[in-house]
């Protein structure tokens, strides 16, 4: 029994002698208190002074400075999107306390309260949002947790979106040809220095990130740092010039008066390897393959993450052709005993995978029980001509994963239901071509009636190789829920994003009235098949593009059992469409317009609140013979179509009385 | 300050700076002796000339870049045509090209304030480093005598901090033509480039500063190829006294080959003894483009930006003639009006004036551009229209909306061109309301399927309604009828299933437009984008026929070899890469235009803007931005090409092999000469070997060399040229634009050189090479 103790004790001992003290100094400068702290690992100071930033790390591995010591440079500097660089949280005094300074754990706690005011710009929605940051210190840690949490005021709901910027210098001085950014996509990692950006351009916001880590290394002194959040929160992964900053954009957060937000960051020092294949908490995966045509070797690092993996960690290794996807070749498996800040590399050979580019399934095994194995994908180029993951026309990806699909909780009132305020509120996604249903000229219509209609309208924006987006969005479900219909136009699922999806489906169950618009982004082109907000649309459709039919310019043909398709409108001209959606309608639903054996216009009421969805089915494009008859986007009486369809599905059925 | 004004005296003889100046006036000449203290302006130090006791000089050092306060500021200076200035300046810290100082003389008419403003960089060794030294400098104010106020004053250029620069100045000495007696002041023609067997028009102001009326004749002169001149016309003149007269003269050129000429006009007395004479290049071809060598603009040039005046829309009308003149006194022929149209290959002109032109950017008249057209259309220019390539914004909206099936998509289902923006869009359907404010942005793009008959037919029409303006061709940019696969028709089917096939289709829809257009409209030419060697590895029958009949082939990735990272990045590379692929495109059919290094401004440093510009002319390439100098005597090098289009961008030339036999170049110092050896066959049929010479660059890699370090001049290069098709040459040429010795202005010229026969071969001596000059043997 003894004998026990005193070998604890040695094990103790070990413990401490391994896992160095955190040591905290607190200094003056400029009259300003600011925090050093010491770890085995690193050297920092945290400076509340300076918008609460870290203004100086270093890794005592590689012993270089990683941040310049000027204003507006430092590691979690703090903003909110909706300011313009930097933002008013920026090298301004943070309120600071000491929470903890134990040998052990060394915690420091700043906030700042936004004023909503920054030089001329006036940004009222985010006055009075607080933001909590708090650094964690932890000894036999070698990085940093970041704690941010921004609150809603008691007395309002706030609509905000973080972002959290990483300015340093890898190496210790800045490189533009050798030092890199590297960010997790489903292309790839995607890795650029300050020049040459290749055919994909800079790629500074990345939308298609599948992981939530970045990083920023020297090549020549294989030095740098890493940042691990979480991925379900983001919006891009952001890089400034190519390998000046790594920079995380959250995305979009509605918060209910008194609620809070936490974003996590993980900050942990790199060194003696030059790129990043795969980080999380617990392990970070650096590389390199040599071969080409389906033959080579793979040396794989691995290093320890923020939470140092206790036990071996292995990769198991798979391999493809992009050419041959469904012909996976075993590699093998690597396992790393120990890790530490070194690396640890191991080697590994792939035989008659195929031709190139390949691409190279790992599944990461931690042997603990308590952390999940995880999977990355990395993408060889090999002796594929066109390099960089990019087919022929130089654009699009010759491989691309799929999109890890983020877990979302969103904060929402208690009250889900429509607000139903009295008067008539439309929202109106214009997208591509969008204007030529004319929704305006029938809401004018109706403002004859009500002339206290409100009339939202967001536009859709293609940004090229970005994809579509959408200039503004009712993120707060207390305006969202006010709106008695959304006119629905050619935007994309992936541009609403989760948030948006999730919204809209609440917006569904809450009994909201929609009208589906056709046309060269809508339906098959707009991926929303995928969504839980189309489940509620009266249509199934193609999850796939080039889901028009070419009629030649066939005839419309109402219902005129339907009061929508009647009411005040006069059938009796040929009414004629060029293009309509390859659609099938959903049992259930109503025809209320055809055009041969294709729906034109199809209507249901759905869900638990009665929902009303009408899908226009036809496209307001193409042109079509005179001898046919008059395109419907050209007929007089279509606004008053329009009309008819926003007093339905607004429920105002009151209209056809 | 008191200084010797108006004294008439006669310089006989003496000849200036390459003019024909056979007296002239002194109006000014300062020495600075009468000033009193030890400062002038607060700045510069009077000290005496310790060489010449009793002698005053001006003493300036660098401080900081910009301009100081002027040491001379004179008026009432009586001026017409080509003035001489002399300043006698000794300096240290110069070096031989790399920019440091410049003397700014600003001559402002004191009737109407207009500036005409006038640099001159100082360098070694012109300017004198431990002795003063007399600098020579013409400039030329307008042809019709009036007064001006003259400032002179020191220039400095962005120089590292710290360096030690100084400047003395002993005496300034201001001269004009007039020697009492009839002189002209400006040849001008009607036209830079004229049509073969079109007439010219010569305009010669002469002004008779006598009291008594004259009587005489103007001859003109057409010189051309290197060393034939004949008489075109005698012209009898009558003046009265003090008349300033505009003779027009048309003649005929009597030639009707394409080339590059200078008209000389001979004034002269009733005695038939010439007492004045200038000159002016002119060119003769079918088509203007191919003789665009000329820059816009030397280092001494002091708006740099006048290019803008024509584009962009602040620009006042009166700035914009300004503009005009100014290209055409620069010999411009071919001019291209960038971007400037409202919806492109969906509209190029506008249904309403003024409009949001310009890719979105900026409001712009449509009465403006007709008012250029015409005036570069009547100057003998070729004046082109850029295409970007897409269709774009309203037009392009509304041709979307009506014709989905001609445009193509990408594999998303987007319309090809991946861009709309609807805020922008309603945005635009505001831009009569007083509080529109421009976005900037086009709203739409998308790209027409050249595959589909009816966008040949609407594209074709695009191109005749440029015409209608006065466009007489167009130069592609983004997108020239390409396709590619990853391409689909609105229906989901790929355009091309690989690059072979889309070569094939490439080529087949450039062709189909060309000849819709050329059908009803000959003369429209084309150019085109994507013309390096790397970017048509893979479609080799469209870069055929996009050089096919004179395309305009601009081969831009040239503009980033100066990074590291390029394998262009040595000078050698560079140079074997541009002048051999201008030999390519050239025997393709294609005129070469090769993009400068860097963008913008170009390289960093003059050294490699020097050498872009001797490989760019060597190669056949035209350009707006062959680099000039005079002050460090490199000259006009895109002068060469213009001048004597034979040797530089004659159809017939050939690069020969670095191997070839015939030519041998001996020298003690380095020089680069043995893969920029052409053959040709002039437009005289007369066979000829040219051999490029250069000093080679200090530095072996392109912006390794922020001082501009030149080499020494190479001296006394032994040329041997050896029997060519069984004969040996008859007739040896130097043709340069540098300056024949060190120290001196450049000179565009040909000069005869004699011939020795030895062992067999036809040997030549090049007394002094500083930057670049050309050895033509002709073999008659």
């Amino acid at each position: 029994m003894r004998k026990n103790f005193v070998i604890l004790g040695i094990i103790a001992c070990s413990i401490m002698t391994v896992e160095a003290a955190v040591v905290l100094t607190q200094k003056t400068v400029d009259g300003q208190t600011a925090y050093d702290v010491s770890t085995e690992r690193y050297n920092l100071t945290a400076s509340p002074a300076r918008g609460g930033m870290i203004t100086a790390f270093e890794d005592k591995l590689d012993k270089k400075q990683l941040v310049i010591q000027k204003k507006f440079n430092g590691l979690f500097m703090d903003h909110l999107q909706c300011q313009y660089w930097p933002g008013e949280a920026a090298e301004v005094p943070y309120s600071h306390k000491l929470v903890k300074n134990t040998p052990e754990e060394v915690i420091i706690e700043l906030a700042f309260t936004f004023a909503g005011k920054f030089h001329t710009g006036l940004n009222p929605e985010i006055k009075d949002i607080k933001l909590t940051k708090k650094f964690i210190f932890k000894a036999g840690h070698p990085g940093v947790i970041c704690q941010v949490t921004i609150s809603a005021p008691q007395s309002k709901s706030v609509l905000f979106a973080y972002w959290q910027q990483q300015i340093l210098i890898a190496g210790g001085q800045y490189d533009q040809a050798d030092d890199f950014s590297f960010r997790p996509t489903t292309r790839g990692v995607i890795k650029k220095s300050g020049t040459n950006f290749g055919y994909m351009g800079i790629e500074e916001f990345l939308k298609d990130y599948n992981d939530g880590w970045s990083a920023i290394i020297d090549r020549k002194t294989k030095s740098g740092l890493l940042f691990i959040t979480d991925y379900n929160e983001l919006r891009t992964l952001y890089c400034c010039a190519g390998n000046k900053t790594v920079e995380m954009f959250y995305r979009p957060t509605y918060l209910p008066a008194g609620k809070s937000q936490t974003y996590t960051t993980y900050m942990v020092p790199i060194y003696g390897v030059d790129n990043i294949l795969s980080a999380n908490e617990n392990v970070i995966l650096s590389g390199d393959i040599n071969g080409h045509h389906g033959n080579g070797t793979i040396a794989l690092s691995a290093l320890e993450s923020y939470n140092t993996a206790k036990g071996p960690v292995s990769v198991d290794l798979k391999a493809f052709s992009v050419e041959t996807p469904d012909k996976v070749v075993k590699v093998g498996k690597v396992t790393f005993d120990k890790l530490s800040g070194h690396p640890n590399i191991k080697k590994i050979s792939f035989k008659n995978v195929g031709k190139d580019p390949l691409v190279f399934g790992c599944n990461v095994d931690y042997s603990n029980p308590k952390t999940a194995a995880t999977d990355f994908e990395i993408f060889h180029v090999g002796s594929y001509k066109w390099g960089e993951n990019i087919n022929t026309d130089m654009a699009t990806p010759v491989y691309q994963s799929k999109r890890k699909q983020p877990v979302i909780k969103l904060q929402k009132p208690a009250n889900m239901g429509l607000r139903n305020i009295g008067m008539t509120q439309v929202w109106f996604i214009d997208g591509l071509l969008d204007d030529y249903y004319k929704v305006m000229d029938g809401l004018r219509q109706e403002t004859v009636v009500r002339p206290a209609t409100v009339r939202d309208i967001s536009f859709v924006i293609n940004r090229g190789g970005f994809g579509l987006k959408l200039d503004s969005f009712p993120y707060d479900y207390e305006k969202l829920l006010k709106y008695d219909t959304i006119v629905f136009g050619g935007i994309s699922l992936d541009a609403l994003g989760i948030v948006g999806d999730e919204m809209l489906t609440d917006y569904m169950k809450a009994g909201g009235g929609m009208i589906v618009l056709g046309g060269p982004a809508a339906y098959g082109f707009s991926g929303m098949e995928e969504s839980t907000t189309a489940k509620y649309w009266p249509v199934e459709f193609s999850r796939k593009p080039f889901d028009l039919i070419d009629t030649k310019g066939a005839v419309i043909t109402p219902d005129l059992n339907s009061e929508v398709m009647k009411s005040a409108v006069d059938w009796n001209n040929k009414i004629t469409v060029r293009y309509v959606h390859n659609v099938k309608v959903k049992p259930g639903a109503e025809v209320l317009a055809r055009v041969g054996k294709y729906p034109f216009i199809v209507a249901w009421n759905h869900g638990p609140r009665n929902a009303r969805v009408v899908c226009i089915l036809g496209a307001a494009m193409g042109s079509v013979d005179k001898s046919k008859g008059t395109p419907f986007w050209n007929w007089s009486d279509w606004p008053y179509v329009m009309r008819n369809l926003l007093w339905w599905t607004s429920k105002q059925d009151n209209r056809f009385k | 300050m008191r200084s010797t004004n108006i004294i008439s005296f006669l310089a006989g003889g003496c000849i200036l700076l390459g003019s024909f100046q056979l007296h002239s006036k002194t109006l000014l000449s300062e020495d600075f002796n009468n000033l009193r203290g030890s400062k002038h302006q607060g700045y510069i130090l009077v000290e005496p000339n310790a060489a010449k006791p009793g002698d005053k000089v001006l003493h300036f050092s660098y401080s900081k870049p910009g301009f100081n306060a002027p040491f001379i500021n004179y008026g009432n200076l009586k001026l017409a045509g080509k003035v001489d200035i002399v300043m006698t300046i000794k300096a240290t810290g110069l070096t031989t090209l790399k920019q440091a100082v410049k003397i700014r003389f600003d001559f402002r008419n004191q009737k109407t304030g207009k500036h005409y403003i006038f640099h001159k960089s100082l360098y070694y060794p012109a300017v004198g480093k431990d002795t003063f030294k007399d600098i020579d400098y013409t400039v030329k104010l307008p042809p019709v005598p009036a007064e001006y106020t003259l400032a002179v004053l020191p220039f400095w250029q962005n120089l590292n901090p710290g360096t030690k620069l100084d400047v003395w100045v002993d005496k300034v000495v201001v001269k004009d033509r007039d020697n009492g007696v009839p002189y002209i002041t400006k040849v001008q023609l009607n036209k830079n480039c004229y049509y073969p067997g079109e007439e010219p028009k010569a305009s010669i102001t002469v002004v008779n500063p006598a009291k008594s009326s004259f009587s005489g004749a103007i001859d003109l002169y057409v010189e051309s190829g290197l060393d034939s001149s004949r008489k075109v016309k005698a012209e009898a003149v009558k003046m009265m006294p003090d008349e300033v007269k505009v003779f027009e003269i048309k003649f005929d050129i009597k030639d009707k080959r394409e080339l590059g000429h200078s008209l000389v006009a001979e004034l002269k007395n009733i005695a038939d003894k010439e007492i004045s004479k200038d000159s002016r290049y002119f060119v003769v071809g079918k088509d203007a483009r191919f003789f665009q060598t000329m820059n816009f603009y030397g280092i001494d040039t002091a708006d740099q930006m006048v290019q803008f005046r024509l584009f962009i829309a602040p620009t006042s009308e009166s700035e914009m003639n300004d503009a005009l003149d100014y290209m055409f006194d620069q010999m411009t022929t071919r001019i291209e009006l960038f971007s400037w149209s409202w919806c492109e290959l969906a509209g190029f002109i506008p249904p309403e004036d003024p409009f949001i032109g310009s890719e979105g950017s900026w409001w712009s008249s449509l009465k403006r551009y007709q008012h250029m057209i015409d005036y570069k259309n009547s100057h003998g220019y070729k004046t082109v229209s850029y295409v970007q390539g897409h269709a774009w914004s309203e037009a392009a909206y509304r041709l979307y909306q009506k014709h989905p099936e001609w445009f193509i998509y990408d594999r998303s289902g987007t319309p090809a061109g991946n861009y709309y923006n609807m805020k922008d869009r309603n945005n635009y359907k505001l831009r009569h309301g007083d509080n529109f404010v421009l976005h900037k942005n086009r709203y739409f793009y998308g790209l027409l399927n050249p595959l589909v008959p009816e966008c040949r037919e609407w594209i074709a029409n695009q191109f005749f309604e440029l015409h209608k303006m006065g466009f007489t061709g167009v130069r592609w940019d983004v997108w020239s009828m390409e396709v590619k696969p990853g391409w689909y028709d609105m229906m989901g089917n790929e355009l091309v299933k690989n690059w072979k096939e889309a070569d094939q289709k490439t080529a087949e829809s450039i062709q189909a437009i060309k000849k819709m257009v050329n059908a009803k409209i000959p003369d429209f030419t084309w150019g085109y984008n994507y013309g390096a060697p790397e970017e048509n590895e893979n479609i080799p029958m469209t870069l055929d026929e996009k050089c096919r009949d004179n395309g305009w082939i601009l081969d831009e990735t040239t503009c980033a070899y100066q990074l590291k990272t390029s394998p262009f990045h040595i000078w050698e590379k560079y140079r074997d890469r541009i002048v051999g692929w201008g030999d390519v495109v050239r025997k393709k059919g294609g005129i070469y235009n090769p993009f400068k290094i860097g963008r913008g401004q170009g390289s960093k440093y003059d050294v490699d803007r020097m050498y872009v510009g001797i490989f760019q002319v060597i190669s056949g390439g035209r350009s707006y931005y062959h680099y000039e100098n005079n002050a460090a005597g490199f000259g006009r090098i895109g002068a060469l090409p213009f001048r004597f289009s034979d040797i530089y961008i004659g159809r017939n030339l050939s690069l020969l092999p670095q191997n070839q036999k015939y030519i041998k170049v001996y020298s003690k110092q380095p020089l680069w000469w043995d893969t920029m050896v052409h053959e040709n066959v002039n437009s005289d049929g007369v066979k000829q070997l040219i051999v490029h010479m250069a000093n080679p660059p200090h530095v072996e890699e392109l912006e390794e060399n922020p001082e501009s370090i030149m080499n020494p001049p190479v001296k006394n290069i032994k040329v041997t040229a050896g029997k060519y098709k069984g004969e040996l040459p008859t007739k040896a040429y130097i043709v340069t634009a540098e300056a024949l010795k060190a120290g001196e202005n450049g000179k565009t010229q040909s000069v005869p050189l004699t011939i020795k026969k030895v062992n067999g071969l036809a040997e030549i001596t090049v007394p002094e090479l500083i930057y670049y000059k050309a050895v033509v043997f002709e073999y008659k």
